[in-house]
């Protein structure tokens, strides 16, 4: 690069152009290079590390890094309408309306979710309306489920309250 | 206390196939097969037990298989090798993990 630009001053525009189109792939390919770096030597730079990952988080990669430690959480006050797809777990305590496709779901207490839930882990402490589709089903005693459930494995605790069909998938 | 021996309730037996029409006051436990309608304040179903009909009680505990159109004003247990199919009425309801429940649920 540097012998380039010597060699040749009288394209020296044009040949600083390409010479700044071969550092921007290289600043690309040094970012790659960092990230199985990290791991390598993560005891030298330990803060690094997720701060890091947060911020390119927004992959694949880091959205499963992410939700297999903690859950995405929609705090009471949030009112979500739309359509959700997510790896991982979502807790619920607003309010959510529409669809959703994730690994597990919790509906906290003060939770609410109305319509169609696919799921593999279904946590119901507050309310649930609508069609869902899980493999394991929890339903704690203050839990309002009116609907239509079709589950695998299912367990009910005295005192919730269920409205509508349960069906056992095959 | 052998439940052969209580007032007010009848005990079907493993093996016991039963068609007909029961009302007790008290207790009903069923550990064989029992086909009809069933009038009782509690209603137990062993693990062997197999009820088909129509039920109404104020409890029932299930064990084994129950069928058909269920009323249990009071409270629902269906224990992990429990089975219910068919139309759910209930106060209370308690499912342990692995019972299964099909059908359509409404609580009174």
């Amino acid at each position: 690069m540097f012998n380039k630009f010597k060699s040749a001053p009288n394209n020296a525009p044009t040949e600083s152009e390409e010479a700044a189109d071969p550092v921007a792939p290289e600043e690309l390919v040094l970012i790659k290079e960092e990230e199985p770096a990290v791991p390598v030597a993560p005891a030298t730079t330990p803060n690094v590390t997720p701060s890091a990952t947060q911020q390119r988080g927004n992959g694949m990669m880091g959205m499963l890094q992410a939700n297999v430690s903690k859950p995405s959480i929609l705090s009471e006050g949030f009112y979500f309408k739309g359509e959700l797809s997510a790896k991982g777990t979502i807790h619920v305590e607003g309010s959510l309306n529409g669809q959703v496709q994730v690994d597990e779901l919790t509906i906290g207490s003060r939770g609410q979710v109305d319509g169609i839930v696919n799921c593999k882990i279904f946590h119901i402490k507050g309310r649930f309306s609508g069609t869902a589709t899980c493999e394991e089903l929890t339903v704690t005693s203050s839990a309002t489920v009116d609907g239509h459930v079709v589950y695998k494995t299912l367990s009910v605790q005295k005192g919730a309250s269920i409205k509508g069909e349960l069906l056992l998938a095959k | 206390m052998n439940p052969t021996s209580k007032q007010n309730s009848v005990f079907i037996g493993e093996g016991v196939s039963f068609k007909g029409s029961i009302n007790a006051p008290d207790e009903a436990v069923i550990e064989g097969q029992f086909d009809g309608d069933l009038t009782v304040s509690s209603l137990l179903i062993g693990q062997t037990g197999r009820v088909t009909g129509t039920i109404k009680a104020d409890r029932v505990d299930v064990k084994g298989e129950l069928n058909k159109d269920i009323s249990s004003r009071q409270l629902l247990i269906v224990r992990s090798t429990g089975k219910v199919n068919g139309t759910l009425e209930y106060g209370e309801i308690e499912i342990e993990r692995g019972g299964q429940v099909r059908g359509n649920m409404s609580q009174v």
